[in-house]
This record gives C-alpha cells, structure tokens and sequence, in this order.
C-alpha cells in the first residue's frame, strides 16, 4: 500500500518536474489542422478547439496543481502552526481568544468562503492560493493546539524553561518539532484536497485562466464539447482524481505507521 | 445543560456578526469598481457617480458597513444587478430547490452507507478491505467530473436520464406549494410529475452521494465495531439471541448516535459547496447556481446574502448536531 501510494505521489511530482521533457508538444501551441482530434497515437489525450495537444497540457498542468498544494499547505501550516501553538502554549485567555477566532472561522462553509474570496480579489492562481489559504489554515490550528497540550507537559520542557530559555525559543526549538508526527501525515493527505479545491475554484472560473493548463479550468473548458469531445473533460478529471488517490492514501498509510509505530 | 445550550445560541451572535464583518470586507475589498460594473461600460463619469451616491459607496466604510447592518436587521439584503430583484426573494425562491437536494441526498447516503458500513464491520476481511477501498476510490473523485461522466454516460451515451434541471418542461407544475417538486407532485395529485422529478435527481443526487459515502461507510463500521465489543452485545449472544437480532436490535441501535451527529457536517459539507458545482453542471436551480452566477457577474449583494445565509445555516445545523448529542446519549452531560 505504502509503495503504491509513494510510486503514484512520486510519478505526479515527477511528471512536474520533468514536464518539458515528458510532454511531446508545447502547451501552448496551436494546430488548427488538428482541432478537436481524439486520442490517438500523435496525441494521447486528443487535442483540444485550438489544436493543442491535451498530453502535454495536462503534464504542464501538474506544476500548477503541486504548485497550489504546496503553497496553501505552507501558508495554511504557518498561521495555523503559529496560532495553534501559542494558544496551546499560554493557555488561559490567549487560549480562549484564539480559539473562539478561529472557530469563527471554522464555521465558514470553506467552498463559498474561497469563492467569495476569490471573487473580489479577481480570478487569478495567486488569488485562488490567498483565497484557500485562509480557509485551510483553521484545522491546522486546532491540530497544533492539541499536539502542543500534550508535549507541554512532558519534563524536557520544564527543563528547558527552567534554564531560563524565552517563551519563543521552547515553543519552537523544543515543542514544534516534537508535534510532527501526526500533522505531517494529514498534511500529505491535505495536499491532495487542496488540489482538488484549487480545481474546483478552477472549474468555476475563478482560478487559474486560460490559456493556463490548470486542471480544473481544462475540464471547464472541455465542458463545452463535452457531447463530441468527451476526451478534453475526461484526462485532466483523471489526473485530479489520481493525484488526490495518491496524496490521501499516503497520508494515510503514513498515519498509520507514525501512529502505530 | 441549560447552560451549555445558552452558551452556544449566545456564541451564534459573535459567529454571525463576523461573518457579516467579513464578507463585508471581501466584497469591498475588491479591485473593481461596483459602481461601474452596475452602470455599465457605455455609462459616462456623471452617470457612474449618480450610481455611486445611489449604492451609498461614497460614504466611508464604517458607515456603510453599519448601513448594512440596518439593512440585515430590518431583513433587506440588498438588491441583485443581475435579476433586479431584492436579494431575499431570490434566496427564498431558490432554496428549496437546493435544500431538496441536500435532504436527498442525506436520505440517500443514510440508506446506503450505514448497511454498507455495517456489511464491511461484520463481513470477512478480503469483503471488508474490498468495500473500503471501492469507497475511498469514489470519495476522491472530484465531484464536479463525476457530475460531468454521468452526464456523459447516462445522457448523452444512453439516454436513459434527463441532463439539466428539476423536470422537464411537459412536466411543469401549475401550482407549487411548498417548492419542494417531490412534495409538489404529490400535494397536487399530479403524481405523473413524480417520476419525472425523481429522474431528475438521480444523476446528482448520485454524484453528491459518491463524495461522502466513503466517510459514512467508515464511520458506521467504526462505531460498529466499537459497540460489538462491549459487554451487553456478549450477553445478547449468550442470551442465545441471533446475530442478526444482536446487530439490529443492539449493536447498530447504538452505534447510531455518532453516525447521526456526523450527518450535521456531511450537510454542512453538502451546502457549503458541493451543491454549487453539481447545481453549476444539471443547471439545478438553486443557491448554488445562483451564487455562482452573482461570483460571475460580480453582483455583490447577492454574494454577501448567500454567504450570509449558508453560513448561518451550517452554524446552526453544527449547533444542532451538538444539541442532539446530548439527547441521544443520556450519559453524555454537560
């Protein structure tokens, strides 16, 4: 199971990295002898109404995925880290108010919260990562919360504050890294939902743009022909589905064994 | 208890002013210029600043902001540039088509995925494992291209259901009481109407179902699993009593209370955006769509009602699942 997973995350990431050497043609370029020709041996995918090969489209487009995946999870780990981990620091009415904050923003339903906010920002990629970074930030914060209570009360901590370190220096130099475990392993799985969502954002509109190949916005844009074309809609709902079987079963597998081991 | 209870309705009254404060900002926030956009691209300088001294925007954010307020307290939400109507009415139109969507949908996830569930914890393990894995391979779907192969398969491939809407047009209801079609059809007697509403909803109702139906499968197994190994299922069976009427009639009955509690957040999943993708593909005419189409347009009253009220909504629908935790566990005090 561990395998599989790691050698589906592996091949996504990879077919990123090494996009311009797996994908045979120019994303961007167009052939309008070839319009809308489904796969076949020239083109794996097919082309699309401007003749691009949709192969290559979909390779490029798994930067862009694992470009928002990644930045989300970062910002959203940074400000849910910082937040989750001074509340369950200090306790008390730090812990309170940070709480109540960020349960109001738990009750935002996220969807319409990072379509609101994509929407007046304007669509853009950059936009859809603001607009889903300040949704996902929320469970993270709960999560360091938690990890943080439970490492606070452990002796080397008392240790550390009894030689006089600064509150800062034994939140992150001791506390933090001992939290990991269990945060890494939902981060991974997170990393395929964010991907979804930025998908998701990208099928309404509001995220990537064309001609940009982002997932979400090709099947968007193959919605139109979907009667004659079923290809264009098709491939690139494949690739989010595997990225998101791949990233989740990983979290899992690594929850299980970081949990259990 | 009490307590607790006022405690969390008073906590709704923070929750909903942040979420007003905070949709505010993010539709203010905005690069464009609403006043603009409202009066179009042939409108000159004079006419888009009547418009603006109109909408109020001349005034400074604190003042507008409070102006909303009123507005909410008196129950105006403002009016839509896109349909000219006021925003309330278009939402009260337009709900129940989503809600019947969401309870569906619920009905549908309850009536498959809690046997589901209780098959995987009682089955053999090759079944277990089967099942499971089936169900996280369709919960990773994303819902909006699930939405679009049934299209593609059941409508365009087989014909065998209709793509867009709640029912066809021969089928159209001169009466709509309640706004509900299924009760519709029924209330009215034109019970021919009902297979045809019905149709209409497998394909999303479908799609909606596969997004959730892993995480309800694992939780009933779960919490299957949880209770059959307490001391009263031993005594069941030593009483000499069936498996089946040990499950039924023990088990699963207890096994119940967090499953039900976890159908507030599968609700809260539903509405808080599923809906408006799978509303966006079958043209359901509902919130969803309507949200979208006001995000497109850059209307901004109806974005803020909306949010407004689905977030209200889900809170309420969380402050209820915690509500009737307490009651169906009578352990449980707070």
């Amino acid at each position: 199971m561990l395998v599989c997973a790691s050698i589906l995350c592996c091949a996504i990431v990879a077919s990123a990295v090494l996009a311009p050497v797996l994908a045979p043609y120019d994303p961007l370029s167009m052939n309008f002898a070839d319009r809308f020709s489904p796969p076949n041996a020239k083109h794996f995918f097919g082309t699309d109404s401007f003749g691009r090969d949709l192969f290559s489209r979909v390779v490029y487009g798994t930067r862009i995925s694992l470009r928002v995946g990644f930045f989300v999870l970062v910002v959203a780990m940074t400000i849910g880290g910082v937040i989750g981990t001074v509340a369950g620091y200090y306790g008390g009415a730090v812990d309170s108010i940070l709480m109540r904050m960020t349960d109001i923003f738990f009750a935002f339903p996220f969807l319409i919260l990072a379509m609101a906010i994509a929407a007046s920002l304007g669509p853009g990629i950059g936009n859809a990562i603001i607009a889903l970074s300040a949704v996902w930030w929320t469970p993270y914060a709960r999560l360091f919360r938690g990890q943080v209570l439970s490492v606070r009360e452990q002796e080397f901590v008392e240790a550390a504050t009894a030689v006089g370190m600064s509150d800062f220096r034994v939140m992150f130099r001791h506390i933090l890294p001992n939290c990991f475990g269990p945060i890494f392993a939902r981060a991974t799985t997170d990393i395929g939902y964010i991907i979804l969502a930025g998908a998701t954002l990208g099928f309404v509109g509001l995220g990537a743009q064309p001609p940009s190949p982002e997932w979400g916005t090709l099947v968007s844009e193959g919605r139109l022909y979907l009667m004659t074309s079923w290809w264009l809609s098709m491939f690139p709902g494949l690739a989010i589905f595997l990225t998101v079987v791949g990233f989740s079963l990983l979290g899992d597998e690594l929850h299980r064994r970081l949990m259990h081991g | 208890m009490a307590q607790f209870l006022a405690r969390r309705i008073l906590f709704l009254i923070p929750v909903t002013i942040a979420v007003t404060f905070i949709t505010f900002v993010i539709t203010r926030v905005i690069p464009a210029d609403p006043a603009q956009l409202a009066a179009g691209l042939r409108a000159g300088p004079e006419q888009v600043e009547q418009l603006r001294r109109n909408m109020g925007l001349d005034k400074p954010l604190y003042v507008q902001y409070v102006n909303y307020l009123k507005g909410l307290a008196r129950g105006d939400f403002g009016a839509s540039m896109r349909t000219r109507q006021p925003v309330v009415r278009d939402i009260l139109r337009y709900f129940p088509a989503t809600a019947e969507l969401a309870l569906v949908t619920m009905l549908v996830l309850v009536a498959i995925g809690i046997p589901l569930g209780a098959l995987t914890a009682t089955t053999r393990r090759s079944v277990d494992v089967a099942v499971r894995s089936v169900s996280i391979g369709i919960t990773a779907l994303p819902t909006f291209w699930l939405a679009l192969v049934f299209q593609f398969i059941f409508f365009f491939k087989l014909r065998w259901l209709p793509a867009l809407g709640q029912i066809s047009s021969e089928g159209l209801l001169p009466a709509h009481p309640t706004h509900f079609y299924i009760l519709d059809s029924i209330i009215t007697g034109r019970f021919g109407a009902l297979p045809d509403v019905l149709l209409h909803m497998v394909m999303p109702v479908s799609a909606l179902v596969a997004g959730r139906l892993a995480i309800v499968v694992r939780m009933t197994r779960a919490a299957l699993l949880e209770e059959l190994r307490q001391e009263y299922v031993r005594t069941a069976r030593a009483k000499g009593l069936s498996e089946f009427r040990v499950l039924l009639g023990h088990a699963l009955r207890n096994s119940l209370i967090p499953i039900v509690t976890e159908l507030g957040l599968h609700m809260g999943w539903l509405l808080g955006g599923a809906v408006f993708v799978v509303e966006l593909i079958f043209s359901w005419p509902g919130i969803g769509l309507y949200a979208i189409k006001s995000i497109m347009a850059l209307d901004y009253m109806p974005i803020m009602g909306t949010t407004l009220i689905m977030t209200v909504i889900f809170v309420i629908i969380n402050l209820l699942v915690d509500i009737s935790y307490t009651f169906l566990n009578p352990r449980i005090r707070y």
